[in-house]
């Protein structure tokens, strides 16, 4: 299977030194539409989905790859080589910071920068340590997606797509949000909030920078210093945005960040 | 009541207004700035989240007011989506007041409202409770997770007897292939013994399934007849005896003197499930006993209420499989199909009978020393 086709990767934009943006958990590559255009006169723009989100393969997925960030990790390695990708600034959102970081020890001369935006590296509290959940609000996310799952496979997609006069909004929905399985949604997001690679971050040489919005229930301010402190060469900025997506909220602000950083 | 005028359908409804509409709606109102803080509200949403109207408003944002999996929930799906398509219906979240009452269920739609540059104003969202609707999802979901078990368990019960079948009818064809070139009464004696052997396999896994899909159809019926306990255990006994013997194994009938010797009841079903018990001994047990005891727990005018006991000496069963034994096609552990055969039915239309006959079904056991299951009923006195 060619990596290109699995993650649905578009690769755009006339300079040389390629961005990789990739998504976090409940979006898909669209969560970029406002800050990726800002780099396509000056680097090669690559947008990818993971597997099971917007518009990748998801006949690809297999429960056993991807039940730990791993799976992911290698996506993004197989789609940099594929695509001859080397010196990749990668920007990765929510969980894909710390896929980000996983791939960048793993083949660190192939990334020149990473841009961390909102990233854990564990979302559990711990002992000493603040995470922002208790394992008790991760089971109830998992019911929360069964309940919103169900609306959005069996009435929510149909009606949307059957509005002839409003298809620019249907459109959005149908190709992003309602291609993923619900059982694949479930697993990903298991894999998200109950991972833990706070052993891994002194292991990253590559310099990151960590942008952090303020008040972000995803990503508390503690966690954003928790990074800063534990990755070598790494920059923290907390940006003026609130909420976890100030690529959509904020991304003007966002654009800015990156490009003063890279 | 008078028929509605123009004039009243522009609005002017003695009694009702727009702002009061608003208000008092059977739903929440808000209105919040794209980060969520809320500017606007109706009574109907203050009043769910048992908090002053004055601490909600520029203070408080909408996803502050939900219970965690739903902020979670909010920032992973609700916001993004809400900024790409500029709409969002029918999310369920919880609300979680501050006052300390539980939860309340919700079901929310938001449009957002946009200057002519595309940049979001306000976002207009619409709350309806869904307290009954989510525990009646709830009951759905949990349905179809035990639909989609039962599903996953019937098909394996299918590869089962698929397995369980080809034994025996290989066997027969085998036999039957031997049968017919040997001239020798010694080996043609041999082969009818193995023909007769397999196909009384084969007739009690067909009679095992028919009996599953009768209890499973509601279609068993109970006899109410005079008939001998203490007999019926002794007639077990004899079923199992061969299958003991071969084994090397010890079986005792041990039936108290006080068991009356007519009582009415079914005689063939309380029998069914003695032999199951029975016959799963045996198989589980490669030394030591069998010992098929029955005794009186209660005693009346009218009736007595038993108990029917099956104890080995076999490989037990772990603590944490006991509970699953009696479920649908489950076997202790997978490989006790492989090791021992069987479709895991047995003890499933077992319990099935015994709750028909209005009797309970229970198993001790302890792993590598031995099972005692135990069999309760109440008869009455013939």
């Amino acid at each position: 299977m060619n990596a290109l086709a699995r993650n649905n990767v578009h690769i755009t934009g006339r300079g040389t030194q390629p961005i990789m943006f990739s998504h976090g958990f409940g979006c898909d590559q669209n969560m970029w539409r406002l800050v990726a255009p800002a780099f396509e006169s000056t680097h090669r723009v690559v947008l990818f989905d993971h597997v099971g989100a917007g518009g990748s393969d998801a006949s690809q997925y297999s429960k056993a790859k991807y039940s730990t960030l791993q799976g992911y990790v290698d996506d993004v390695l197989e789609i940099c080589r594929e695509a001859e990708l080397s010196d990749v600034i990668f920007v990765g959102h929510s969980v894909s910071a710390m896929i980000g970081v996983l791939a960048a020890i793993q083949e660190p001369a192939r990334f020149a920068k990473l841009v961390l935006v909102g990233p854990s590296p564990r979302y559990l509290d711990d002992e000493g340590y603040l995470g922002g959940f208790k394992r008790g609000d991760i089971e109830g996310l998992l019911d929360s997606l069964d309940a919103n799952y169900l609306g959005w496979s069996t009435t929510m997609a149909p009606v949307i797509m059957g509005n002839p006069e409003r298809p620019e909004l249907g459109k959005e929905l149908a190709n992003s949000f309602c291609r993923t399985d619900p059982e694949i949604a479930r697993n990903f997001a298991r894999v998200t909030f109950l991972s833990d690679n706070r052993k891994d971050l002194p292991r990253l040489r590559t310099p990151s920078l960590i942008l952090q919005c303020s008040s972000d229930v995803i990503a508390p301010l503690a966690v954003g210093d928790y990074l800063q402190r534990n990755l070598a060469n790494s920059k923290l900025v907390v940006m003026k945005a609130t909420g976890h997506c100030p690529n959509l909220s904020a991304p003007e602000e966002t654009v800015a960040a990156v490009k003063a950083f890279v | 009541m008078t028929a509605a005028t123009p004039s009243d359908l522009d609005g002017a409804v003695p009694g009702e207004s727009a702002e009061e509409l608003y208000e008092n709606a059977p739903c929440g109102y808000l209105s919040t700035l794209p980060d969520g803080t809320i500017v606007r509200l109706n009574g109907t949403f203050a009043g769910w989240t048992g908090m002053a109207r004055q601490d909600l408003l520029d203070r408080c944002r909408f996803q502050d007011l939900l219970t965690m999996p739903g902020r979670i929930y909010y920032e992973t799906h609700w916001d993004p989506l809400l900024r790409m398509q500029g709409y969002i219906s029918e999310i369920a979240f919880e609300l979680s007041p501050r006052n300390g009452a539980s939860p309340v269920p919700i079901l929310v739609s938001a449009m957002q409202k946009r200057d002519e540059k595309g940049v979001p104003l306000l976002n207009r969202i619409t709350v309806f409770n869904a307290t009954d609707r989510r525990g009646y999802e709830r009951e759905l979901l949990l349905e179809r997770r035990r639909a989609e078990r039962a599903d996953r368990a019937k098909a394996e019960l299918l590869a089962m007897i698929g397995h369980d079948m080809r034994s025996p009818l290989s066997a027969i064809a085998t036999a039957v292939d031997l049968l017919d070139r040997t001239p020798s009464p010694e080996q043609q004696a041999r082969y009818l013994r193995a023909l007769r052997s397999s196909s009384m396999t084969l007739l009690g896994l067909a009679n095992q399934i028919l009996e599953y899909s009768r209890l499973e159809a509601g279609q068993a019926s109970v006899e109410d007849a005079p008939f001998d306990a203490g007999a019926v255990v002794a007639d077990t006994a004899d079923a199992i005896s061969g299958q003991a013997e071969k084994k090397g194994l010890v079986l005792r009938v041990d039936v108290a003197p006080d068991v009356p010797r007519i009582l009415l009841g079914d005689a063939r079903k309380i029998q069914q499930v003695l032999t199951n018990l029975g016959g799963n001994a045996v198989k589980f047990t490669s030394h030591g006993s069998v010992t098929l005891a029955l005794r009186v727990m209660e005693s009346d005018a009218e009736s007595v209420r038993l108990e029917f006991s099956v104890v080995d000496t076999g490989i037990g069963i772990a603590g944490d499989r006991l509970d699953a034994v009696f479920d649908e096609f489950t076997q202790a552990d997978d490989h006790i199909g492989k090791t021992y055969g069987g479709t895991g039915l047995g003890l499933t239309i077992s319990r099935r009978v015994a709750d028909l006959l209005g009797g309970t079904l229970s198993v001790e056991s302890e792993l590598g020393k031995g099972s005692t299951f135990r069999f309760q009923l109440r008869l009455r006195r013939g």
